[in-house]
């Protein structure tokens, strides 16, 4: 075969890689909306969409392994609730608070300390009770043959009407947080926000599982086809059950994050949330049907959800409202997915074009 | 018979006595015996529901037999799950292809045997390269990083054959390896197949067709209604005696005598095309004709019939139905024009398979069911034992559900729900795909009849013999053109296969 | 494999008797716990909080669901189109009350036209995903059109004599929208269980190829079950805006949960091809029955919404577990006849 013969190919190739394409449209929607308003392009203020994203894409990471295994998840945000509100308790009952002295521009001030619970325990905790809810969907549809958007729909009711019942009815505010907490999502480290650092951590771990591992691997074989990967002797349940649970226990710290960026817990916490992770997901190329989807490219699905969601802020076309906001959102999402449907169909006419009769 | 062939132990790499496996409500083996000889070829045959895939699958470990033995060089073994029989070294190739579609040609072959690197790792340069030399052993040139779904399903199966090679394997079942490929890719696979043999593989081969088993194997177990039925060395065994031994009871006729006349020109295609599948596709079909569509599997077949019913839409050309210009934006219209569609794949195509004979049968012509604008069950009823009547499908009653039927009396029901509308030209996608003897000659006949009442009917098919048999003319396609159209009386196998080939032979890479 | 029925008794195996038996059950339970508060008739008069505009949703929800679609933007369609009734009759200043409850209608049309469009246009796209979008993009319209204010005085027949009025009936009292509820009930019943189009509903719902294969337009089909489910929605809103007298943009926030919850424990899968009427108005009565006695007890939406969910998935599960449970006493029976 003549090396003319294979060019076209590989730039079909490269034309169809979603995560080229996807960086592309992200720098020209942080151009387009950096012309608009120099301030948003800064590095600083790129910094901080990263850091406001971060929830989004561990949130993603999770949701892209429930996917891929041809299940789906929308019981996310209560999870989260009853993770952060579990660690809120703990954290709550533990605390004490100490007046001391601290010094202030020179001079000695009287402030007070609040401590609890060691903060690595309260986020081990919290991914505790993420990762049992994971694992409680995951037995409905894996083991109870519970069709997934039924089964996690229902758990989204139980969960925060379990979050409610443990609160007693009473949220958690600042005044209930360690220090400790409430520094957690606003401290630097090496120059990056902590929330980063986090969702980095997470990144790292899951694409070495994913990419690297052949449990890992099991994930898409499942969302393929089930029927072959159960005949070469792959538990599919035991998968199904696993990628719940990996969601479960991302979930939970997403909720710790959550909580400490908002300085409160509520029993409502984060509700349809579920719609930000599933899109971002989408527009990051996982079919809901299973068994494709990368993980860089999930990562920049939700990485462009953040820049549209700060960029709407930026351009001020929406004043100070969520609404607005949210309204201009769903729309943008929805044609962000469409046109994706279009280069997809363009490029397969161009290989239906191409073939030759 | 069994006793004739006092085989020595030692030669047996695979004895199996008295299996049973039981599904809830069915004995899906029935003490089932059956022995394997080092190096061997054995041909498993039956109908559909005689037992062979659950055969397999106890032999796989998907399925752990209720009672029985199985003794693998000698000694007993109990293969617990898939993974135990991979390590004790036996392979199966499936028939629905068990391939992951969305993932690489490497990592397909390598999936659950990973090429890992210390810290436990998966080597992806590895898994590649291995895959690259496995596929070149068997004088493939597939790339190795393409998408298993791009790949046709004649390389798809070389991947599986790969797959299995991969494992080392001593004992390789193969499924239906055939049903999916056109004469010259089966001529492939059989040299694949001899060649393992050559190097001391035992195979178990299950087969429909014929020419498989005549052409490769050493030896032919028949099963029949879940037991065993009998083992023949294959000069011993003609294929009368085992369509008879599959049957339980002779065929006559196989092919029925088509006594049809020709009438007027019912439908005319010229000049059709669709973008990427097919070109300048011309053809007619007349009143009493059975017409042929034949050619490789690829070939375009199934898109043109799609796009002439209204499936697909054709970007140029003409279709003349029964003398008027159409062009169908879906099947529907093409149903109340007269023009029906017998899709390839009943089970997904064809049926709603958890619904009753009748409710199938109706649910095209539901609007001549009203009674005061309602359904009338009471004609849904008739409609239904009318369709069980006419074709003779075996079943209690109209109220039978289609997953319970088998495959041949699927594929009737779902000629019933075509017959219930006023269609006149009928186009038959691959009508005895998958089907047993029995219902094969069945559908042949139902087809000779529908001549004689004066339908035209267009069949797609892959089958030379059936087409050699039942067509009055035949369309011959090769990579998406029409290469010729023959009379029944030029027919020759040789000459449809030269039709057929295409004219530069080469391996493609998926783009 | 031949399909299997196990020993399981056969009745309990249709939906609509388990939930009988539960509405049953519940109705006791609670009538033990408050004999005093938790009668029929007051039960009834609690079927206008808790029955009707949830049921004129999971109406439509019902049709999506046979499809083996979903639609969560249903609830925002209902705000959608309760908004703009209120702003367009604007307290009486702005068109007549006819006219604005006819303009609330289309828009209820018109939303679940452009999710059937958006459906049967981008099939690679699934409707959960397309109506997540849908969903925010039409309570946000409804917030741009409202903002934080409130629309409301609406005529006095309809905010109050459909809110809360009731007719005797047997010497019962019965809320009226209830009445307009179960008008509609035998009508729906024929088209989907007697007529040929709804028998092309479930036949598309169970095999979308195979049916467009037999001559069905699937796509006339998915798009007239979208219109359908937004007029219900639309519908689903009247009824509620004439028992909260006003309209805000977050009116009937998580509704669609609701629906699809009254849905799927009446029997409908979201699998598709399943689905039948006097299960969800047996689903509804339960959850009725439920939700009246738990806001009694405990007065706590948390915990009514919390035994909602525990109840749909025991309700999905339960029956799936039998089924696991007779199949495998089913093969030991006959494992033990080969043994003999």
């Amino acid at each position: 075969m003549s090396t003319r013969q294979f060019k076209p190919l590989r730039l079909g190739r490269l034309l169809r890689n979603r995560e080229l394409g996807l960086t592309l449209v992200l720098l020209a929607l942080i151009g387009l909306i950096g012309l608009r308003n120099p301030a948003f392009a800064t590095p600083g203020n790129l910094q901080f969409i990263l850091g406001d994203t971060s929830i989004l894409i561990v949130l993603a990471l999770g949701m892209m392994c429930v996917l891929l295994v041809g299940s789906i998840d929308i019981s996310v945000p209560a999870v989260m609730a009853l993770s952060a509100m579990t660690a809120g308790i703990v954290m709550k009952n533990n605390l004490v608070q100490a007046d001391t002295q601290v010094l202030v521009d020179g001079a000695l001030t009287a402030a007070t300390v609040k401590t609890s619970t060691p903060l690595p325990l309260l986020l081990l905790l919290a991914a505790g009770v993420g990762a049992a809810c994971g694992l409680l969907n995951g037995l409905l549809i894996a083991y109870g043959r519970v069709l997934p958007i039924v089964a996690t729909l229902g758990s989204q009711y139980i969960l925060y009407g379990l979050s409610h019942l443990i609160s007693g009815g009473q949220a958690i505010y600042r005044k209930d947080m360690s220090d400790a907490f409430i520094q957690f999502t606003r401290g630097n480290v090496l120059g990056f926000n902590s929330k980063v650092l986090i969702m980095l951590a997470a990144f790292l771990v899951l694409m070495a599982f994913i990419n690297y591992t052949r449990y890992g691997r099991r994930l898409y074989a499942v969302g393929s086809n089930a029927e072959a990967a159960r005949m070469s002797g792959i538990n599919t349940r035991a998968v199904t059950l696993s990628a719940h649970t990996i969601m479960g226990l991302l979930a939970g710290l997403a909720g710790m994050l959550y909580a400490s960026h908002d300085n409160k817990v509520t029993q409502d916490m984060a509700m349809g949330y579920e719609m930000y992770v599933i899109a971002a997901c989408v527009i990051g190329g996982v079919s809901v049907t299973g068994g494709v989807g990368k993980i860089t490219g999930v990562a920049l699905g939700a990485l462009t959800i953040g820049v549209i969601n700060n960029g709407l802020t930026m351009l001020r076309l929406t004043g100070n409202s969520e609404f607005w906001k949210k309204a201009i959102q769903g729309a943008v999402i929805l044609i962000a997915i469409i046109t994706n449907v279009y280069i997809k169909r363009a490029h397969e006419r161009r290989v239906l074009r191409e073939r030759r009769l | 018979m069994q006793e004739g062939h006092q085989t020595a132990r030692e030669d047996l790499i695979l004895e199996i006595s008295h299996v049973t496996k039981i599904f809830p409500g069915v004995r899906a083996l029935d003490d089932v015996g059956f022995t394997l000889r080092r190096g061997e070829i054995h041909a498993l045959i039956g109908e559909n529901g005689a037992g062979k895939s659950t055969f397999i699958k106890v032999l796989t470990g998907v399925h752990q037999p209720d009672s029985g033995t199985i003794l693998l060089n000698g000694q007993q073994v109990r293969m617990t799950d898939p993974l135990v029989a991979r390590r004790l070294g036996i392979a199966a190739i499936y028939q629905h292809l068990a391939a992951y579609p969305h993932l690489s040609v490497a990592e397909n072959i390598f999936m659950g045997n990973e090429q890992l690197r210390p810290p436990g790792f998966i080597s992806w340069r590895n898994t590649r390269r291995r895959a690259a030399r496995l596929l070149q052993s068997l004088g493939s040139s597939i790339d190795p990083a393409a998408q298993m779904g791009e790949l046709s399903v004649a390389q798809q199966q070389i991947v599986e054959i790969a797959k299995a090679l991969s494992q080392d394997a001593s004992v390789l079942i193969m499924d239906e390896p055939t049903a999916a490929l056109s004469l010259t890719e089966s001529e492939e696979l059989y040299s694949i197949v001899r060649g393992l043999k050559a190097k001391g593989t035992s195979v178990i081969l299950i087969s429909h067709r014929f020419e498989d088993i005549f052409s490769l194997a050493d030896r032919v177990t028949v099963l029949r209604d879940a037991r065993y039925i009998g083992t023949w060395d294959i000069d011993e065994a003609d294929s009368a005696l085992l369509v008879n031994h599959m049957v339980g009871r002779s065929i006559d006729r196989f092919f029925p005598q088509k006594t049809a006349d020709i009438g007027e020109e019912l439908l005319k295609v010229s000049g059709l095309g669709r973008t990427g599948f097919f070109q300048d596709v011309s053809f007619s079909l007349h009143a009493g004709e059975i017409l042929g569509l034949t050619g490789l599997v690829g070939a375009g077949r199934t898109e043109v019939v799609e796009a002439i019913t209204g499936v697909t839409r054709p970007d140029y050309g003409t279709i003349t139905l029964m003398g008027q210009q159409v062009r169908f934006t879906r099947p529907g219209e093409a149903l109340g024009r007269g023009l029906a569609l017998m899709p390839e794949d009943r089970q997904k195509q064809g049926l709603l398979l958890p619904w009753s004979i009748r409710d199938n049968v109706s649910l095209p012509m539901l609007d001549s069911c009203r009674k005061h604008r309602l359904l009338s069950q009471a004609h849904i009823n008739r409609m239904g034992s009318h369709a069980i009547e006419q074709l003779a499908i075996k079943a209690r009653s109209g109220l039978d559900t289609a997953d319970s039927l088998s495959g041949g009396n699927q594929q009737k029901v779902v000629l019933g729900k075509l017959l219930s509308s006023s269609a006149r030209v009928m186009v038959m996608d691959e009508p005895t795909k998958g089907v047993d003897v029995g219902s094969k000659a069945a559908i042949y006949q139902i087809m000779c009849d529908l001549a004689a009442q004066g339908f035209g009917i267009l069949m797609v098919s892959s089958e030379m013999p059936e087409v050699m048999a039942m067509c009055d003319r035949a369309v011959i396609m090769r990579q998406g053109r029409v290469s010729t159209i023959l009379d029944r009386a030029d027919f020759t196998p040789e000459g449809i296969l030269r039709a057929s080939m295409p004219l530069e032979r080469k391996e493609e890479t998926p783009a | 494999m031949a399909s299997v029925t196990g020993k399981l008794p056969a009745f309990l195996r249709r939906r609509e008797w388990l939930l009988a038996i539960l509405v049953l059950l519940t109705y006791f339970l609670f009538n033990a716990q408050r004999p005093d508060n938790y009668t029929f008739p007051k039960l009834l008069n609690q079927t206008r909080v808790y029955m009707v505009d949830v049921g004129f949703m999971a109406l439509g929800m019902l049709l999506v669901l046979i499809l083996g679609d979903i639609d969560i933007s249903v609830a925002a369609t209902a705000a959608l189109s309760a908004t703009v009734m209120g702003v367009s009759y604007r307290g009486g200043e702005g068109l007549p009350f006819w006219a604005a409850v006819l303009l609330m209608l289309l828009t209820g049309l018109a939303c679940g036209l452009f999710n059937g469009l958006l459906v049967i246009r981008f099939k690679e796209l699934f409707p959960m995903i397309i109506t997540l979008s849908t969903l925010t993009l039409y309570r946000g319209i409804a917030y741009i059109i409202l903002k934080d204010q409130s629309a409301g005085s609406f005529p006095a027949w309809y905010a109050k004599d459909l809110g809360y009025g009731s007719l005797p009936l047997m010497g019962l009292e019965v809320p009226i929208m209830l009445l307009c509820l179960l008008a509609v009930l035998p009508f729906y019943y024929l088209w989907l269980h007697r007529t040929a189009s709804g028998r092309r509903l479930f036949a598309a719902g169970t095999n979308l190829t195979a049916s467009r294969y037999s001559g069905l337009h699937t796509d006339r089909i998915k798009l007239t079950a979208f219109a359908m489910n937004g007029l219900f929605a639309a519908i689903g809103g009247f009824f509620l805006t004439s028992r909260t007298g006003s309209v805000k943009y977050t009116i009937g926030t998580g509704f669609e949960m609701q629906a699809i919850a009254v849905a799927v424990l009446g029997g409908a899968s979201t699998s598709g091809g399943r689905g039948s009427v006097a299960g969800l108005l047996l689903a509804l009565v339960l959850l009725t029955a439920l939700k009246n006695g738990l806001m009694l007890l405990y007065n706590d939406a948390f915990i009514l919404n919390l035994s909602v969910g525990l109840l749909l998935i025991l309700v999905v599960l339960i029956p799936n577990l039998f089924q696991a449970l007779a199949d495998r006493r089913r093969i030991l029976r006959q494992r033990m006849q080969l043994a003999k």
